[in-house]
C-alpha cells in the first residue's frame, strides 16, 4: 500500500503527460521484474530515441552515443529489480543515461572529437533557417551546416553540469522538477545552472542572436 | 529623413537550441540498434550480474593510488611486525592441519589449512568471503610467499583476522601495528 502511495505521489508531482507515461511504465517494469523480458523491449522502443538524444547532445559524437545508449539500457535492465517505483521510470532511466555520459566524458576528456548526426530536411524549410540565412548572407545548406557545428561547439564549451541542464530543459523539454530528480539536486540549483548556462550560450552564439 | 528599416524577427537562444531536436540518426539506424541491443541484452541475461568482487576490483582500480599507498603501508607494517615476533619453527614442525576460523570464514565454513599450505590458498578462501578487505593484505601475502620468509606461517592468520573484522585496509593496518591484537592473532589462530 505504501508503495502505491509513493508511486502515486511521484506521478502527481510531474508533468501531466508524463504522469500517464509513468503509470504505463510502472506496469511494464513490474512485468520485467516478474521475469517477462519482452516487456523490456517495449521500454526500449519507447525510450531509445530520447535516451539517444540526451547522450548525443551531451557527447556530440554519434559513435559513442550508440554504444552509450545501449550500455544505459543494459545497465537499466540489470538494475531493474532495484527500481522500486519511488520515482518515475523515465527519470530513473534518464539518470542512468546522464551518468553514463558524464562518466564517459570525464574519462575521454583528452581525446574528444565530434561526429554529428544527420539534420532532417524539415529544418531547411523552417522560417528560422530563412531568417538566419538572410541575416548571415549565406545559402541555407551552408548556414545549416555551420549552425549545427556552432551549436554543438557552444554546448561542448559548457561545463558538464551546465550542459546537462540545458540539454534536459531546452532540448528534451523536461521540467525543472524532473531535471532535479534526474540530477539529484534541488530545483533552485537547476534554475541557477540553467540561467548561467544560457548566459554563456548567449555570448557564444551572439552572431546568430543579433 | 532615413528610410524605415525592414522588420527583422528576433532569433532567440531557445529557438536555436530547439534546432538540435532535428539532429537524429536516419530511420534505418534503429533496426541495427535494436538488433545489436537485443544481442547484448540476451548476452547479459546469459551472464551473471557483475559480482560484488568485480565491483570492488573496479572501485579499487579507480582508487589505484590509494590502494597502492594502503598496500605498501600494510606490507611495511607486516614486515616490521614479522621481524619483531618469535621465530615460527614450532608451527612448521607439525604436519597436523590447523583450524583457521574467523567470523567471516565461519559464516561459510571453517577452513583447514596445513601449516605448509600456500598463503594464497587461504587468501583465495578469504577473498571469496570479504574481498574488499583482503586485497591489500593479499598483496603482502604474495610478497611474503614468494620470498618464503620465516614469517610465512603468520600470513594466513593475518589474512583471516583482517577479513574477519571489517573496515578494510585501515583496520588491517591498525591491527598489525597493535601489539595486543597481534598477540590475539597469534593466540587465536595457532
Amino acid at each position: 500500500m505504501s508503495r502505491l502511495f509513493a508511486n502515486a505521489k511521484t506521478i502527481t508531482s510531474i508533468q501531466p503527460e508524463h504522469a500517464v507515461e509513468a503509470g504505463v511504465d510502472w506496469a511494464l517494469v513490474q512485468r520485467v521484474q516478474a521475469g517477462d523480458v519482452r516487456a523490456f523491449d517495449q521500454l526500449i522502443t519507447k525510450y531509445r530515441e530520447r535516451l539517444y538524444a540526451i547522450i548525443y547532445n551531451m557527447t556530440a559524437n554519434r559513435e559513442d552515443t550508440s554504444d552509450l545508449t545501449q550500455e544505459a539500457f543494459i545497465k537499466a535492465f540489470r538494475s531493474i529489480n532495484s527500481f522500486k517505483g519511488d520515482s518515475s521510470f523515465f527519470t530513473w532511466l534518464y539518470r542512468i543515461a546522464v551518468n553514463a555520459s558524464l562518466t564517459h566524458l570525464k574519462r575521454s576528456r583528452l581525446r574528444r572529437f565530434f561526429s554529428f548526426d544527420h539534420l532532417d530536411e524539415q529544418i531547411s524549410q523552417s522560417e528560422l533557417a530563412e531568417v538566419l540565412a538572410d541575416r548571415m548572407q549565406t545559402d541555407k545548406p551552408t548556414l545549416i551546416k555551420e549552425l549545427q557545428e556552432k551549436l554543438n561547439e557552444a554546448l561542448q564549451r559548457l561545463s558538464l553540469t551546465h550542459r546537462t541542464v540545458v540539454v534536459l530543459f531546452e532540448i528534451e523539454g523536461l521540467s525543472h522538477q524532473e531535471i532535479a530528480q534526474v540530477m539529484e539536486c534541488s530545483e533552485g540549483t537547476v534554475r541557477s545552472r540553467l540561467h548561467y548556462a544560457k548566459q554563456q550560450l548567449q555570448s557564444y552564439l551572439q552572431d546568430y542572436l543579433r | 529623413m532615413s528610410e524605415p528599416t525592414p522588420h527583422k524577427p528576433k532569433v532567440t537562444l531557445e529557438q536555436l537550441l530547439r534546432l538540435k531536436r532535428h539532429e537524429r540518426p536516419p530511420e534505418e539506424y534503429w533496426a541495427r540498434f535494436d538488433r545489436e541491443l537485443n544481442e547484448r541484452v540476451w548476452r547479459a541475461l546469459a551472464q551473471p550480474a557483475p559480482s560484488r568482487t568485480s565491483e570492488v576490483w573496479g572501485w579499487l582500480g579507480r582508487q589505484a593510488r590509494w590502494v597502492t599507498v594502503g598496500a605498501v603501508s600494510t606490507l611495511a607494517l607486516a614486515l616490521a611486525w614479522l621481524g619483531n615476533s618469535p621465530a615460527p619453527q614450532k608451527y612448521a614442525a607439525t604436519n597436523k592441519p590447523v583450524q583457521v576460523a574467523s567470523a567471516a570464514l565461519t559464516e561459510q565454513a571453517s577452513v583447514e589449512v596445513a601449516p605448509n599450505d600456500n598463503a594464497q590458498a587461504l587468501a583465495a578462501v578469504a577473498q571469496n568471503n570479504l574481498p574488499a578487505i583482503v586485497q591489500p593484505v593479499l598483496a603482502a601475502a604474495k610478497v611474503l610467499d614468494s620470498a618464503n620468509s620465516a614469517g610465512f606461517n603468520k600470513v594466513p592468520a593475518m589474512l583471516a583476522f583482517a577479513t574477519s573484522e571489517g573496515d578494510g585496509v585501515r583496520y588491517a593496518t591498525d591491527t598489525l601495528s597493535n601489539p595486543a591484537i597481534s598477540a590475539r592473532i597469534r593466540g587465536s589462530t595457532y
